[in-house]
């Protein structure tokens, strides 16, 4: 015993962590173990009693680490008091070297009856091990046992794939023995060899003949559980449990990325292998789509696994690049307990989760639910949502920033769009405004507040950059996102969107429509291509006497200056107006609008209307000339010079008008913008004592910006 | 010893923190709490629905200094801390009976 503890000692000090360094001191143990049993303790026994002493568990399976314990079955038929001082001599030894012993004395027909009733038992029998007495009765019984297996090889399988699985291989302070991807995953992978093959195994080297594992994916394998044993042999010098703690794993040798790399390739091998088992289908190992990933996402935390499996096997490389990096790169941040990758899918499967939530009614953070609604483009959120830590890929501060381009870039990949994706880009490039605001500033000071607005610069990004934001922080941790950051964040987007809409309540400012009125109108339209259809959708307005419009129509160049332009033929007034960059191929514009006249609207109005949309839309009518008509009969009702700004911004610009209000100037600005070349992406318009100030954002429609502006500011002097 | 209790907006934190290092405080423990005053909760308009916020986010900031310099400490964080606006928060100075560094056993001043 003395020889083994040096020895021992000697081979903690020097061994190199890993798998070779595990089986030396298994060897050793099975020598010291071997000589104390057939040597003194056997002595202790009466002639022919038959016994052996068998390995169970990890040390059965051949390796043992400097904490583990020395799991041992003594069999023998023998009464409990013969066995007595056998067990005696072999086991206070053991003890009083402080080694940590389990052991169990049973006789052959007992271990099988408890290998049938308890599971634990069962799977450390699978890989036991003789080690010392009768081999002849430790095989038979082994063998027993795992033909008894075998033969409920059905409903262990089962068993074996409903193990409980703690945590995920994605968290920064990993269990690497229980938790997922650990060890214990390595196990089952061997228990389900054991019991397909109904003999004891070592390792689930014979899933690859039976077809269950490909040979590369067994070598992954392999080397996954070397880099396992590796850390934990280095954690238990260290005096450290399983778990990789940020301390812990800033000490080892191993690279903990490496770490976090193994025990997601364990976890994924597991799942899959799980799933041949059961002759489930294997997930598709070629890239997922757009659509696909969207569908996944919309599932919500039920896509997640899916998302994982697709992200760690690179099927998501081609819209991400570097999503399989992302998946095991450590970040690590106060509250932070995922990998960036896996924190990224969980964020795009929570924004999706609150979206749902809202949309059934929601419970909890009613400003929250209240942005959910307004989300107009769940494919923008969702892909933000997956690319808003791309930034995060180089060290150093201001990820969203260095992100921002990225994750546009990514966004085009989805298929997305010039002016879909630069939203993705700007929502991620904003990711940690709104925490970063709600506890940095005032809230109660509008200056701060408008500081803030003028920072976010778009209006429609607010409700989706509240979704990203509550997903984001839900997606870091526990600690991350409380009712009281819920209650500061809910109380800055309240006041933002107040400062978004600058006017005094008698504005009758038109609000931006909700995602389920859009895809109502969408659905309306049903891609109806004719020329002339459109939807005209009519409800009271939010002053008295005014009226608020949806139009929607198959979106093409110029439609909102048609719009507008029969919006003023019908004899109304626009009060307000708001385009935004609808999903799909839909364009819906809203519009506030009163009687121009001193005539109240009515029904015929709105047939009117109708009428002139249809014929306007298909081409037949000239807008132009009649606009210009009614124009001569009502007259401005103030006069001055329109002051007129343009900035270019990007692929677009910034137009700026403000003038005397007047028939047909909303479609007369839209006109000159279509004809320049020029497309509308968002339009915030007000007509307010008899001026109208309106501002485009506006995308080139072509590579010729500079050219375009120049046109678009002459044809706007000629207002 | 005073112990000394504050309520402050959330984003005043840093500025009283640096204000109490600047006059040679070493530590104090801080809370995310909610509550209200005479300020009382609040009601956000949100896209034209109404929004009732009963409770308002603030920090809690609590420290024990000796008696000598809580006059100090008080002004310091009454200074960083006070924006003019509704809702700046409360500071409260109580007398403190005792305390020890559980680390070394020092009692009184000596522990703080």
């Amino acid at each position: 015993m003395r020889r083994y503890t040096t020895e021992r000692q000697e081979l903690l000090r020097a061994a190199v962590p890993g798998t070779p360094s595990a089986r030396r001191l298994a060897r050793l143990t099975d020598e010291m173990l071997a000589e104390l049993a057939e040597g003194p303790a056997a002595v202790t026994l009466p002639r022919r009693t038959r016994w052996c002493l068998i390995a169970l568990g990890g040390y059965g399976a051949g390796a043992l680490l400097p904490e583990s314990d020395l799991d041992l079955l003594i069999v023998s038929a023998a009464a409990s008091s013969t066995l007595k001082p056998f067990v005696e001599v072999l086991l206070y030894p053991l003890w009083d070297a402080g080694l940590s012993v389990g052991h169990q004395v049973r006789s052959r027909r007992e271990q099988l009856a408890a290998v049938r009733s308890d599971l634990t038992i069962l799977t450390a029998t699978l890989t036991g091990r003789v080690i010392a007495g009768d081999e002849d009765l430790g095989i038979r019984l082994l063998r027993e046992c795992a033909a008894d297996a075998a033969s409920r090889s059905n409903a262990m399988l089962t068993q074996l794939r409903e193990r409980r699985r703690t945590g995920s291989p994605y968290l920064l302070e990993p269990d690497l023995k229980e938790g997922a991807g650990g060890r214990r995953d390595f196990d089952e992978l061997t228990w389900t060899a054991a019991v397909l093959t109904g003999a004891p195994q070592s390792d689930p080297s014979p899933l690859v003949s039976l077809g269950l594992l490909g040979s590369e994916e067994y070598d992954r394998l392999r080397r996954a559980s070397d880099t396992v044993c590796s850390a934990r042999w280095e954690l238990q010098l260290d005096g450290a449990a399983s778990l990789m703690t940020e301390e812990a794993a800033g000490q080892l040798r191993t690279d903990p990325e490496d770490v976090q790399r193994a025990i997601a390739d364990t976890h994924h091998l597991l799942l899959r292998t799980r799933r041949r088992t059961a002759g489930r289908g294997l997930p598709d190992d070629a890239p997922v789509s757009p659509r696909a990933f969207f569908d996944l996402v919309g599932h919500g935390e039920g896509g997640l696994s899916e998302l994982e499996d697709a992200a760690w096997a690179g099927r998501l490389d081609h819209l991400v690049p570097g999503m399989k990096e992302l998946m095991t790169l450590r970040r690590p941040g106060i509250a932070h307990t995922l990998t960036v990758g896996a924190h990224s899918l969980v964020c795009a499967t929570t924004s999706a989760d609150i979206l749902s939530s809202a949309s059934q009614g929601g419970s909890g953070d009613r400003i929250l639910a209240a942005s959910a609604r307004r989300v107009l483009d769940r494919e923008v959120l969702w892909t933000a949502a997956l690319a808003h830590d791309v930034g995060k890929a180089q060290p150093g501060p201001d990820h969203p920033r260095r992100g921002a381009g990225s994750a546009r870039a990514a966004a085009e990949r989805f298929g997305l769009g010039s002016e879909r994706s630069a939203r993705v880009g700007a929502l991620v490039g904003h990711h940690l405004l709104l925490p970063q605001a709600a506890s940095g500033i005032d809230l109660d000071d509008p200056h701060a507040v408008a500081e803030v607005a003028r920072a976010l610069e778009d209006p429609d990004l607010l409700a989706p950059l509240h979704v990203l934001t509550v997903a984001d922080s839900r997606a870091t941790g526990p600690g991350a996102w409380t009712p009281w950051h819920a209650a500061l964040v809910g109380t800055l987007v309240s006041r933002l969107d107040e400062a978004f809409s600058t006017g005094a309540p008698d504005t009758a400012m038109a609000g931006p429509i909700d995602a389920a009125r859009l895809d109502q109108l969408a659905a309306r339209l049903a891609g109806d291509r004719a020329p002339g259809a459109h939807v005209l959708d009519v409800s009271a307005g939010p002053i008295e006497g005014t009226f608020l419009l949806h139009v929607a129509a198959v979106d093409r160049p110029g439609l909102l200056a048609t719009f507008a332009g029969a919006i003023a033929l019908a004899g109304l007034d626009i009060l307000s107006a708001r385009s935004v960059p609808a999903p799909r191929e839909v364009a819906v514009d809203t519009f506030v609008v009163t009687s121009a006249t001193l005539a109240p609207v009515a029904t015929e109005t709105w047939s009117r209307l109708e009428r002139q949309l249809s014929a306007a839309l298909s081409g037949r009518f000239a807008l132009g000339v009649r606009l210009a008509e009614r124009r001569r009969h009502y007259a401005p009702r103030v006069s001055g010079s329109p002051d007129i700004r343009i900035e270019h911004e990007g692929d677009g610009a910034l137009l700026k008008v403000r003038a005397p209000d007047r028939v047909g100037l909303l479609h007369d600005i839209a006109r000159a913008i279509s004809e320049s070349g020029l497309s509308v992406r968002s339009l915030t318009a007000t007509s307010r004592a008899g001026w109208a100030e309106d501002t485009f954002r506006l995308r080139f429609a072509s590579s010729n910006g500079a050219g375009a502006l120049g046109q678009l500011a002459m044809r706007l002097r000629e207002l | 010893m005073k112990k000394i209790e504050a309520i402050i907006k959330p984003h005043r934190l840093e500025d009283v923190k640096e204000a109490l290092n600047a006059i040679g405080v070493a530590g104090m423990t801080a809370y995310e709490v909610k509550g209200y005053g005479r300020q009382k909760g609040h009601t956000e308009i949100y896209r034209g629905a109404e929004y009732t916020v009963d409770f308002r986010p603030k920090v809690k900031i609590e420290l024990v200094v000796d008696d000598d310099a809580a006059q100090a400490v008080e002004d310091a964080i009454v200074e960083a801390a006070r924006t003019g606006n509704i809702g700046d928060g409360k500071v409260f100075t109580y007398d403190c009976a005792a305390a020890v560094r559980i680390r070394t056993g020092e009692r009184g001043p000596e522990a703080l």
